[in-house]
């Protein structure tokens, strides 16, 4: 069977779309579930998706691990970045003017970047040879391999996600936190312990994403930045503090991205998807889940 | 000792609401502050127009200029965010628009920047207009995104379209030197003089503001929208006023900024981190207050090119920026009312 190139064009723009759409997901997860927990946007989130990268590449380059194999220390060192990072300015930011939690993540973001500049130089850096690499051509539609594994594995902790927040006790507990705190803390839960898990959680996220993203993209001092910006909007489209809500955004994101650049010129496809993220947010001001 | 403290601040503050009134009467400590405040002031404005002639290098000059522009950016932003409570995250919109309407008139047509410095803030007014209708249902975070995607639109429609260049950018004329041209060649003291002027045109605009009734709205429209709602105040058309004038002042800077480098490109005029830099300026120094984002200025942007001499800057080392973060985040966590804040606390400690 041969498809006409319409159809399969329309096929792998489609495909594409939902495949950097988890993506998306994936990066959005963290800012939403900081949100939700205690009403702050992590500025800095792109940051720490770029030191993740970094981490993946510096081991694939000096201790010749696979950014596949070395994911659980990304997402166990993220993890605890995010518990010393809560413990020592984020704890003081709670329940201070929004300009002042703004003030703290936008300065935590130059620092970080700042560093990565200093230490490792702007240079464009890409690991070599990775395991999961190439990409698969299925009726005239190719799709790269990297780009799948790392869908897969946003979708994993997606699930994984799921599963903690609704079976456990202590996902219970955060989310008890994120719906009234002072509420919580009354019933006996220690809610410094969950913010402080909301951040570990959150920025462990990225780990998963960055040594997925590291198979095929370069890493810089800036990569972060445009992808935190992404995950801003996932956030405010789904609706902030929702955690599903994030991943539909994400997908939905992806398609109209790759829909746009495939039906208009590829230089409109981002001004598109601000504008999907306007028209959303006027019909639906909270995002598709979001309550305010 | 400590009740004739606690008498003398008590009087403060009395004396402090009865000149915080439209028209403020004079008496006692409050005309001795007031006599103190004008000597202040003659001195600053001193030191102020003296300053290109004692300080000639033409990084000193830069730096000072790039002082009043931020102070001035940041008080234009103050008049929605901080007087208003709307925090925008989107005001490179209203600077891009200023800066590319005085160049393209002056490319296409040789007109005179200063008309195209008029034209581009009218033009930046209905933009905020278009802008804020939409958007002021919004509040806190959601606002901030909304007016990050507004920006991102326009930076990303200027690139796609290719108005003025597109991506490249365009470079400005080198036309004869002339004050109707807005051109002075190779000295610097002008354009100081009248990013200087300008500036204190947008302080005393805020100033005056503080003491009429819009400026009482706008506070209401922040503090208690719903009460002020319920007293007949249509918060939203106070919002759309704030808009406009801080838009109208961002523009003016966008064209001045434009006609001093000579240079202007959609990642230089229309970029978050522009406007990210303007909201960090008024916050260290204290949104919502009068002197907090020239504070602010005054502080941020040497500290910044003060740690680019000193730590390197360029693309090799940037350690300049770790240390630059580092204050910003030691300000947030230990003021996060900014910098006007700690002269609050000061003030109280002497018992003013």
């Amino acid at each position: 069977m041969v498809l006409s190139p319409q159809v399969a064009g329309l096929i792998q723009v489609l495909i594409s779309g939902v495949l950097v759409g988890c993506i998306y997901a994936l990066l959005a997860v963290g800012v939403t579930l900081i949100f939700g927990l205690m009403k702050l946007i992590n500025f800095a989130h792109g940051e720490f998706l770029m030191l993740g990268m970094y981490a993946a590449f510096w081991l694939s380059v000096l201790v010749g691990l696979d950014p596949l194999f070395s994911m659980p220390l990304i997402v166990v060192a993220l993890f605890v970045a995010g518990l010393i990072i809560y413990r020592l300015i984020i704890r003081r930011m709670l329940g201070q003017a929004m300009l002042g939690q703004m003030m703290a993540t936008f300065g935590l973001s130059i620092f970080i970047r700042g560093l990565a500049h200093y230490l490792w130089t702007p240079q464009v850096r890409v690991i070599d040879k990775p395991i999961v690499s190439g990409s698969v051509g299925i009726l005239g539609i190719h799709i790269g391999l990297p780009q799948v594994v790392a869908s897969l594995g946003a979708l994993v902790l997606y699930g994984l996600l799921h599963l903690f927040i609704t079976k456990t006790d202590t996902g219970l507990a955060l989310r008890a936190t994120a719906q009234d705190a002072q509420v919580a803390k009354l019933m006996g839960i220690d809610t410094d312990w969950m913010f402080a898990l909301g951040w570990g959680l959150g920025l462990g996220s990225l780990g998963v994403g960055a040594s997925l993203l590291s198979n095929y993209l370069y890493v810089h001092p800036t990569v972060g930045f445009e992808f935190a910006l992404i995950a801003f909007f996932a956030v405010a489209i789904g609706g902030f503090g929702s955690v599903r809500g994030a991943l539909v955004a994400g997908i939905a994101m992806g398609i109209v991205e790759h829909l746009a650049a495939w039906f208009l010129v590829p230089a409109l496809k981002w001004p598109v998807v601000f504008l999907m993220y306007l028209v959303v947010i006027s019909l639906r001001p909270t995002g598709f889940f979001g309550k305010f | 000792v400590f009740e004739v403290h606690g008498g003398a601040s008590l009087c403060a503050q009395e004396e402090q609401r009865v000149m915080s009134l439209p028209v403020a009467t004079g008496r006692g400590l409050g005309r001795h502050l007031r006599s103190q405040r004008h000597w202040f002031l003659l001195v600053g404005a001193a030191v102020l127009l003296a300053y290109p002639w004692v300080f000639r290098a033409p990084y000193q000059i830069h730096v000072a200029m790039l002082v009043f522009m931020y102070a001035g950016l940041a008080q234009a932003w103050n008049i929605l965010a901080g007087y208003c409570g709307q925090i925008s995250l989107g005001h490179s919109i209203f600077f891009g628009i200023g800066a590319y309407t005085s160049t393209l008139l002056l490319l296409e047509f040789e007109l005179s920047p200063w008309i195209g410095m008029l034209i581009g803030a009218i033009l930046a007014v209905i933009a905020s207009q278009i802008i804020g209708f939409p958007t002021f249902r919004f509040h806190g975070n959601y606002f901030a995104i909304a007016t990050v995607a507004i920006s991102k639109i326009v930076q990303q429609l200027f690139i796609a379209l290719r108005i003025g260049g597109g991506a490249q950018g365009t470079s400005l004329p080198l036309v004869e030197p002339s004050l109707l041209m807005f051109e002075f060649g190779k000295s610097k003291a002008p354009y100081y003089y009248i990013m200087l002027g300008i500036a204190v045109v947008v302080q005393l605009s805020v100033m005056r503001l503080e003491r009429v009734p819009l400026g009482y709205f706008f506070r209401a429209t922040k503090q208690e929208p719903q009460i002020a709602e319920s007293l007949g105040v249509d918060t939203k058309y106070y919002k759309m006023v704030a808009i406009a004038l801080s838009a109208l002042f961002t523009a003016v800077f966008g064209t001045v900024y434009a006609q001093y480098v000579h240079w202007i490109d959609p990642f230089t005029v229309f970029p978050i981190e522009l406007s990210v830099l303007i909201v960090l300026v008024a916050a260290a120094g204290g949104a919502g207050t009068l002197w907090g984002p020239v504070v602010g200025a005054f502080v941020i942007v040497p500290l910044a090119e003060f740690t680019r001499l000193t730590f390197g800057g360029g693309f090799t080392t940037a350690l300049d920026f770790v240390v630059y973060g580092v204050l910003i985040i030691a300000i947030a966590a230990f003021e996060p009312n900014g910098l006007m804040a700690v002269w609050g606390r000061f003030k109280r400690w002497r018992g003013w």
